[in-house]
C-alpha cells in the first residue's frame, strides 16, 4: 500500500485532537473530583528539611474551604511550604489554562497520563507545569515553574478516601538561603564562618489523616 | 610580773627593697609586763609590730609567743591575742555591733551579743553601738579598736598607739583602762605610743628603737633612774640659788628671774642635798619639779 | 566549722554594701528595658529575620514569646554581666586593703588560705545569685509578659525547638553561664589582691575581657596560636546547648578549660595573697 502524505497528515492531525481533547478530559475528570470537596478538615503532621532551617516535626490542623481559602494551625510554631501542600489552591486545575498531553508514564505501579499545563491568566505565578495524573484522576506528582520562586515538585500518596484525598504530600522547592544579621545574635562565630551558598532545595512532607469533608466549615475559620 | 616569756624575738630582720627596716632585732616580754614600745618615727615599730602579728613576714629572725613558734602556730597564736594596729578601720557601712561581729567571724571566733556589748561598755561606747563607723569620730573608733582587741578576752594585747585621737580625758580613761587590764585581769601588754608621758606611767618595761636596731631594753624604773635629771626648783632668791648649786654640780645652771625657777642638772642622790642646801641657806623652796625624765632619756638615746 | 563561718561572714559583706543591690537594680533595669523595646518592636525585628522563609513558607504560631526575648537578653549581656561581677569580686581583697581592715582580719586565728578561700565562695555565690535573678527576670518575666511558646534561635542555621524542649536547654545554658562567670569571678579576685583599691581590679577586668574577646573572634592568623588558650573562645559556648545536634564533647572540652582557668587563676591568688606584706 503506497504511503500517502495527505493520510499521515490527517493522522497525525487527528491524534493531536484527540491528544488534546484528552488533556482536557483528563483535567475535567480531576476538576470535578476536586469540586465535590466543598470543604474539609484534617490533621496533618508537617515535617521540613531545608539545610538551614531545623524544626522539629510538628502537628497542625488544616482547613480548607471552596474555591481557595486554606489555613493550617499547629501547635506552637510551624511551617508550611506556601506551594503544594493543597493541590485543591495551586489554581491549574481550572478552564484557564492550556493543557498538553504529554506521553503515558507508570509512577511505582500506578499508570498515569503525563499533562504539561501552562495558565492563561496572566497574572499567575506558575509559568508552567506538568502533571502525573491516574487513570481515576488522582495526582500523583506535579512539577511547577513559577515567575519569581524557582520551580517545585510535589509527588502524592493516597490510600482509598472516596475523595481522592492524598495522604502524604511530598514537595521539593527551591529557596533562598536567609541572611542572619550577626547583630541580631552577637554570635561572633559566624563572622568567620563562609556563607553557603545562596539558592538551595528545601524538601517537605506532609501526612494527611483524619480527614472531615464537607462538614460547612465557617469563614470565620479562617481569619 | 611573771617569769614566763610571752614574747620572744630573736635577731629579727627586715628589708623593703635595698632598705633595712628592722636590724637585728631582739627582745623579749615577760607575762604581767606592760611593755613601752618606743621609737622616733619611721624607727621600725610599726614593722616590728607587723612582724609579731604576721602581717608582714620578716626576712630572718625567730618570733614566739606563748612559747610557741609564731610561723608553726600562727592560728594558736593569734587566739591568746588581741591586736590593734595603727589607726583603726572599720566596714564603714556597718554599726559598731556589726563591725565586731564581722570582724570576729572573719576570724573564725563566735563572740555573743553579750560580750560585744561587754566591751563597748568597757571602752566607753555605749549609745553609740547602733550608729554607723562612718559617723564616728577618730577618737571613737580608737575606742572601737580597743573593742575588737578585747573580744575575745586574750591574754596577750598589743596595742600600736591606742591613745591616737583621744581628747586629754579620754587619754586618761584609756590609760587607766589599760592599767586595769593589766593589774585587774592579768593581761600582759605590749604598746607602742608617741606620748611618753603615759609610757612613764603605765610600762614597767621597755624597749627604745632606732634605725630598726634596740638602742636600750630593761625596766623603766631602773633606766630612768640611772640617769641624770634636770630638775626645776621653784625658790625666792634665784641667784643666790644658783651659787649654793653650783657648789655641788658642774652642768650648767639656768635660771628665769620672771618666774623664779632655776634649772639644774643632777643625779638622784643629788635632789636632796640640793633641797637641804637651799633651805639651810634660808632660801624657800617653793617646787622641785623633775623635767619630763623619759622624755630627757629618750631624747638623749635618740 | 570556721570555714563556713568565715564564707558566711563574707557573704553577710558582700550583701550589706549597696554596691551589691546597685548590680541587682541594674539588671532588673535592663532586662525591663530590652523587654519593653522587643514589645514594641519584636515583632519586626523577627519578620526581617525571617523574611527569607516567608517567601517560601505559610507560618502558624508566634514566636515572639518569653522565650525568645530571654534568648536575646542572654545574646545581650555579654558585656554586663561579667562587669556586674567584676564590680563586686574586684572589691573582696582590694576593698579591704584600702579600708584598713587587713589589720583586723587578717590579725585572727584563722589562715589567709582559709579566708581567701571563704572570700572566693562567697564570690562565686554571688555570681551564682546574678546568673540566678538574670534566668528568673528574664525567663520568668518575660514568659508572663510575653507568654511562652516555640522558639526560634538564629544560629548558623534557623533553629526552632517546641516548647517542651526548650526549658531544659536554659537550664543547662545558665549553668555553663555561670562557669563563665565564675571565671570572670577569678580574674577579678586574682587583680583584687594585686591591687589596694578596687577601681584597677574592675578596670582591669574588663579590659583582659574586650582584649580577649577581639583576639577570640577575629579572623587573624597571629591570633590563631593564643585562641585556645583564651578563656573567651569557650565562654559563649553555652549557645552550643541551642543547636539542634548538640555537640557535648566540644562543650565537656570548653567547660574543663574554663575550670582550669579557674582553678589557676585561684591559685596564683592564693600563693601572692599568702606571701603579700600587708602594708595598708
Amino acid at each position: 500500500m503506497k504511503k500517502h502524505p495527505l493520510s499521515l497528515f490527517l493522522f497525525f492531525l487527528t491524534l493531536s485532537a484527540w491528544a488534546q481533547q484528552d488533556a482536557n478530559t483528563i483535567l475535567t475528570g480531576v476538576r470535578t473530583n476536586f469540586l465535590k470537596v466543598k470543604d474539609y478538615t484534617a490533621d496533618a503532621e508537617i515535617k521540613v528539611d531545608v539545610d538551614f532551617v531545623k524544626i522539629p516535626i510538628k502537628k497542625a490542623k488544616v482547613y480548607y474551604k471552596q474555591p481557595d481559602k486554606f489555613r493550617f494551625k499547629a501547635e506552637g510554631f510551624a511551617l508550611l511550604p506556601k506551594r503544594g501542600a493543597n493541590l485543591f489552591t495551586v489554581n491549574l486545575i481550572n478552564d484557564n489554562v492550556t493543557a498538553i498531553y504529554i506521553k503515558q508514564e507508570v509512577i511505582g505501579n500506578i499508570t498515569t497520563d503525563v499533562i504539561k499545563v501552562i495558565p492563561l491568566d496572566p497574572n499567575s505565578d506558575i509559568i508552567l507545569s506538568t502533571l502525573w495524573i491516574s487513570r481515576d484522576y488522582k495526582v500523583y506528582k506535579l512539577e511547577s515553574t513559577t515567575k519569581n520562586q524557582g520551580t517545585f515538585s510535589a509527588r502524592f500518596q493516597y490510600t482509598n478516601h472516596p475523595n481522592n484525598l492524598p495522604a502524604q504530600v511530598e514537595i521539593t522547592f527551591d529557596i533562598q538561603k536567609a541572611e542572619i544579621p550577626v547583630g541580631f545574635t552577637l554570635d561572633m562565630e559566624s563572622l568567620n564562618k563562609k556563607s553557603q551558598s545562596k539558592n538551595t532545595t528545601g524538601k517537605a512532607t506532609v501526612k494527611y489523616s483524619g480527614y472531615l469533608v464537607n462538614t460547612g466549615l465557617s469563614d470565620a475559620v479562617f481569619k | 610580773m611573771g617569769d614566763q616569756q610571752i614574747i620572744e624575738v630573736s635577731k629579727l630582720y627586715k628589708t623593703f627593697g635595698r632598705t633595712t627596716v628592722v636590724n637585728n632585732l631582739s627582745f623579749h616580754v615577760m607575762q604581767g609586763d606592760i611593755y613601752g614600745f618606743l621609737g622616733p618615727n619611721g624607727a621600725g615599730k610599726s614593722t616590728t609590730l607587723r612582724m609579731l602579728v604576721s602581717l608582714i613576714k620578716p626576712d630572718s629572725g625567730d618570733i614566739s609567743i606563748i612559747g610557741k613558734d609564731l610561723h608553726k602556730n600562727r592560728p594558736e597564736i593569734m587566739r591568746s591575742c588581741g591586736i590593734l594596729i595603727e589607726r583603726p578601720d572599720f566596714y564603714k557601712y556597718l554599726n559598731a555591733i556589726d563591725n565586731l561581729k564581722v570582724i570576729s567571724n572573719s576570724g573564725g571566733v563566735c563572740v555573743s551579743r553579750r560580750r560585744i556589748h561587754e566591751v563597748i561598755e568597757m571602752v566607753g561606747l555605749t549609745g553609740h553601738e547602733h550608729k554607723k563607723v562612718k559617723t564616728y569620730s577618730q577618737g571613737m573608733k580608737q575606742r572601737l579598736g580597743l573593742a575588737q582587741a578585747l573580744l575575745h578576752n586574750p591574754a596577750l594585747l598589743l596595742l600600736d598607739e591606742p591613745s591616737n585621737g583621744l581628747d586629754p580625758q579620754g587619754i586618761r580613761e584609756m590609760r587607766e583602762l589599760i592599767i586595769s587590764l593589766n593589774k585587774v585581769h592579768g593581761k600582759t601588754i605590749l604598746l607602742s605610743s608617741h606620748l611618753l608621758y603615759e609610757i612613764e606611767l603605765m610600762a614597767n618595761r621597755m624597749l627604745i628603737i632606732n634605725k630598726g636596731a634596740s638602742v636600750v631594753e630593761g625596766d623603766v624604773f631602773e633606766l630612768l633612774n640611772q640617769g641624770i635629771y634636770r630638775v626645776n626648783f621653784n625658790v625666792s632668791d634665784v641667784i643666790k640659788a644658783k651659787e649654793l648649786l653650783s657648789r655641788i654640780t658642774n652642768e650648767p645652771i639656768t635660771t628665769d628671774q620672771a618666774t623664779q625657777t632655776i634649772t639644774a642638772t643632777l643625779s638622784n642622790h643629788q635632789i636632796p642635798v640640793a633641797n637641804q642646801l637651799l633651805v639651810e641657806h634660808q632660801i624657800d623652796v617653793h617646787a622641785i619639779k623633775p623635767l619630763r625624765a623619759l622624755e630627757e632619756y629618750f631624747l638623749s638615746l635618740t | 566549722m570556721t570555714f563556713i563561718l568565715t564564707t558566711k561572714t563574707e557573704l553577710y559583706k558582700i550583701f550589706s554594701r549597696p554596691r551589691t543591690y546597685i548590680a541587682y537594680a541594674a539588671i532588673l533595669i535592663i532586662i525591663l528595658a530590652i523587654q519593653f523595646a522587643i514589645y514594641a518592636d519584636g515583632q519586626k525585628l523577627l519578620d526581617f529575620t525571617t523574611q527569607n522563609l516567608r517567601e517560601s513558607f505559610d507560618f502558624s504560631g508566634n514566636l515572639l514569646n518569653g522565650y525568645f526575648i530571654s534568648y536575646l537578653i542572654l545574646n545581650a549581656l555579654w558585656v554586663h554581666i561579667p562587669l556586674l561581677v567584676a564590680l563586686v569580686v574586684g572589691d573582696l581583697l582590694a576593698g579591704e586593703a584600702n579600708m584598713g581592715t587587713f589589720r583586723f582580719i587578717l590579725t585572727k586565728p584563722v589562715s589567709r588560705i582559709t579566708l581567701c578561700t571563704s572570700k572566693f565562695i562567697a564570690a562565686i555565690l554571688y555570681s551564682a545569685s546574678l546568673i540566678i535573678l538574670l534566668g528568673i527576670l528574664s525567663l520568668a518575666l518575660g514568659v508572663l509578659l510575653f507568654g511562652s511558646g516555640d522558639l526560634i534561635v538564629l544560629r548558623d542555621t534557623i533553629n526552632i525547638f517546641s516548647e517542651d524542649d526548650i526549658l531544659w536547654r536554659f537550664i543547662l545554658a545558665f549553668a555553663y553561664g555561670l562557669l563563665g562567670m565564675c571565671v570572670v569571678a577569678a580574674l577579678s579576685f586574682f587583680l583584687s589582691a594585686l591591687s589596694d583599691n578596687s577601681i584597677g581590679p574592675i578596670i582591669g577586668t574588663m579590659t583582659i575581657i574586650i582584649a580577649c574577646t577581639i583576639f577570640s573572634s577575629l579572623d587573624v592568623s597571629i591570633f590563631h596560636y593564643v585562641r585556645p588558650f583564651l578563656f573567651t573562645t569557650y565562654i559563649t559556648e553555652w549557645r552550643s546547648f541551642f543547636d539542634y545536634q548538640i555537640d557535648y564533647q566540644k562543650i565537656t572540652k570548653a567547660s574543663l578549660v574554663l575550670l582550669a582557668h579557674i582553678v589557676i587563676l585561684f591559685s596564683f591568688t592564693i600563693y601572692y595573697f599568702n606571701k603579700k606584706d600587708i602594708l595598708s
